[in-house]
């Protein structure tokens, strides 16, 4: 098990472990970003997934030439952006960050890269609303992504707002009525709604502002680098190239090419989707699945018999604490343990100078998370097995002058493992699907990898079995493994 | 098996709840003396056979076992004590406690391997005598379940003599037997007389008691109420509720 864990500190969740200087001249740039629907920004490309592109991959690479030095996506939850550059998980940012004054109080902007702008857009059929004052009077919801200049400006405004943590959904919703307007920035728009006949842009373009790269404050050195070769990536006339080429040139006649293109890119988008192009993806995203789930449950399985011996002791200091830790970690939910684990541990090691043992990488803080969160209640699976034996088992051992230690471990425990076991692979079966959660602290597992190819390529429905079919394949054989050794096991009684 | 096993009772008393279940129990049992403890239910008799070898503890008085004693009260008695004394004294259920998922010959061997540290394969050789000896020398491989209840209270037996006691406590073996599979056990415990284990037997088979018990012991009420060799107690009891349980039981 240890072997095991090392071998995961390997893993694309631990890069926050080994930092590597990024001021070094010949180590390539950490760059996050999350490619999740991300269009125009980032995302995958549908005829190679496990390919990104987007203005701001282009970008990228234009720095990089720039800078002469290599640039390395790594996919991070675009709501986590901001902590995880302080955990220091990659070396910057640049993902349709807008510049604002909380933002810019914990990270150093580069030089804006793009002006941005708001669009409204509503349903074709309705006309209700052509500007936020009237969403507002009228009552109308409107969409928005969480934590952006738009949801600001909702606040701001006092308009009844719906937020969503990635910018294809809200549409969708639109489109089917649960929303009454959406507000985003205008690249989205352009990509995501322009082109679908049953939406439209009203009112004017809204509360203008600056995406920027963000930077730690103390790399002020690579800031000021970058901030150099954007210049001269502008200077060159690549920017403009890139962003004709998106259709984000911010001037009219850019816009009506704008317009074309991101047409043409959302036509190219829903095109072919081999099963082969996705399905290593999906694979790669299972493996981590079965990974953190096969390591939870050995973490869970081994702290839960302790926990539940302690409880059944009849010493209170034991018991008490084991009941707090069942109620306890029963009681809260995993989502919340899995973001006090990754981003809560590092704020703490930071403020008491604990040192950086505690940035947990993804991996670690999430098998830690479920391992404890289960472990509760296997305990109380032990528990209950342990209790179902009859107490004249207990007795006939100790009239033979066994221990307590002896009688657990010859007679009871191989009596309860039969009650045990099978609800215990009901839990590892769940365990399973509740990976799934991991995507908030940045791994990407089965689902989180559906759920970016699946914006990427808006087949939700295939790409939907596929994913349904790899989570069957793992857990069916399992509900079997558990009915063989229930047989096995349980000879005799 | 050597030396004397003398068993002294003074004074047990034990209280579940609001029922005094034994309330001051003065007895002594010789070496080798089979006794056996008759009365109506709740008078105690199980109660008093697991006061014996540490299972209950009891509130006061004291329990003398070969060398080892115990005192009652709000200590419990210290574990040392407690396992010399089951040493002494193994001890066979009414519901047999058999351990299910071993076989009769594992179930034997259990306590002799992993308490006494006995060769696994001496252990069997052991297992397989005693088997024998109880008649059921072709059943060392059935599980438990395959087992009839009176060849199930055999293995039992036999599980308790693999730890070389000098004495059994035997609580009310046969109740859960149908009548025709009660003598096959009945008939082991009389071997074992003659072979002079000492035998403290909670029993409902009074005809059983008569025949092979040294000495009767009737309680009622958590007391003593008639104490004496078979033919007396039997016969000519003294006490109005001891001749009024008699009169039930034989009716």
């Amino acid at each position: 098990m240890a072997l095991a864990v090392a071998s995961l500190l390997a893993g694309p969740g631990s890069r926050a472990a080994v930092a590597a200087d990024p001021l070094a001249p010949q180590a390539s740039l950490r760059w996050a970003a999350d490619a999740e629907g991300g269009a125009p920004y980032i995302f995958k490309d549908a005829d190679q997934p496990d390919k990104n592109i987007g203005f701001e991959v282009d970008l990228a690479a234009a720095l990089a030439e720039e800078l002469g030095r290599g640039i390395d996506f790594i996919q991070y939850q675009y709501g986590s952006l901001v902590p995880g550059l302080q955990r220091r998980d990659f070396d910057f940012a640049m993902n349709g960050l807008e510049v604002t004054p909380d933002r810019a109080r914990v990270v150093r902007f580069s030089r804006p890269y793009y002006v941005y702008t708001l669009q409204l857009v509503v349903r074709a059929d309705d006309d209700r609303f052509q500007t936020l004052e009237q969403c507002r009077t009228l009552g109308g919801v409107v969409g928005t992504l969480e934590d952006t200049a738009a949801e600001r400006l909702l606040d701001e405004l006092q308009v009844a707002k719906s937020i969503y943590d990635n910018q294809t959904e809200p549409y969708r919703d639109l489109e089917f009525g649960r929303l009454d307007a959406v507000l985003l920035d205008l690249p989205i728009a352009l990509y995501y709604a322009k082109p679908n006949a049953k939406l439209k842009f009203v009112g004017p373009q809204l509360a203008r502002g600056y995406y920027a790269i963000a930077f730690r404050p103390e790399d002020e050195a690579l800031a000021a680098q970058v901030d150099a070769a954007l210049q001269r990536v502008a200077d060159r006339g690549r920017l403009r190239q890139i962003y004709e080429h998106w259709g984000l040139w911010d001037d009219d006649q850019a816009a009506l090419f704008a317009r074309q293109t991101a047409d043409q890119n959302h036509r190219h988008a829903e095109g072919r989707w081999a099963v082969r192009d996705y399905l290593p993806l999906l694979l790669r995203g299972a493996w981590v699945t079965i990974q953190l789930a096969v390591l939870s449950m050995l973490l869970a399985v081994t702290l839960g018999l302790p926990i539940a011996l302690m409880r059944l002791s009849g010493w209170w200091p034991l018991q008490t604490f084991a009941t707090v830790y069942v109620e306890f970690f029963r009681g809260i939910p995993v989502l919340l343990l899995l973001f006090f684990l990754y981003y809560g541990l590092p704020a703490i090691g930071v403020r008491y100078e604990l040192g950086s043992w505690l940035n947990l990488s993804a991996y670690v803080a999430a098998v830690l998370g479920f391992g404890l969160n289960y472990a509760a209640y296997e305990s109380e699976i032990y528990r209950a097995g342990i209790g179902s034996i009859a107490v004249g088992q207990w007795e006939a051992a100790a009239s033979l002058g066994m221990s307590r230690g002896l009688t657990f471990r010859r007679i009871i425990l191989p009596q309860a493992i039969r009650v045990i076991l099978p609800p215990m692979t009901n839990d590892f079966i769940a365990l399973f699907k509740d990976t799934s959660l991991v995507s908030v602290i940045a791994l990407v597992e089965l689902t989180k990898q559906y759920q970016i190819l699946a914006k990427s390529s808006m087949r939700y429905l295939e790409l939907g079995l596929a994913t349904a079919l790899l989570y069957l394949v793992m857990s069916v054989p399992l509900g079997h493994l558990a009915r063989h050794l229930e047989k096995r096991w349980g000879k005799g009684i | 098996m050597s030396g004397p096993l003398q068993v002294g009772l003074s004074g047990v008393a034990k209280r579940f709840g609001p029922r005094q279940v034994l309330n001051g129990i003065d007895l002594t049992i010789q070496p080798g003396e089979t006794v056996a403890l008759i009365g109506p239910s709740g008078g105690g008799k199980s109660t008093l056979l697991r006061c014996i070898n540490g299972l209950t503890h009891f509130d006061a008085g004291e329990i003398r076992v070969g060398p080892h004693q115990l005192r009652g009260g709000r200590r419990p008695p210290p574990r040392e004590t407690v396992t010399q004394i089951r040493r002494w004294f193994g001890m066979i259920f009414q519901d047999f406690q058999l351990f299910p998922h071993l076989t009769a010959a594992g179930n034997i061997i259990e306590a002799p391997v992993h308490v006494l540290g006995v060769p696994a394969g001496e252990a069997r050789q052991r297992a397989l005598a005693l088997l024998d000896r109880v008649g059921l020398a072709d059943r060392a491989d059935a599980y438990p379940r395959e087992l009839s209840g009176g060849q199930k209270q055999r293995v039992a037996i036999a599980r308790a003599l693999a730890m070389e006691p000098r004495g059994l406590l035997c609580d009310e073996i046969t109740s859960a037997l149908d009548p025709e599979l009660k003598h096959e056990v009945l008939g082991v415990l009389e071997d074992l007389k003659q072979d002079g284990l000492a035998l403290i037997i909670v029993t409902h088979e009074l005809g059983f008691a008569r025949r092979s018990a040294d000495r009767i012991v009737v309680l009622d009420g958590g007391k003593v109420i008639e104490e004496g060799p078979p033919g007396q107690v039997f016969d000519q009891p003294q006490t109005e509720r001891a001749q009024r349980f008699f009169r039930q039981v034989l009716a």
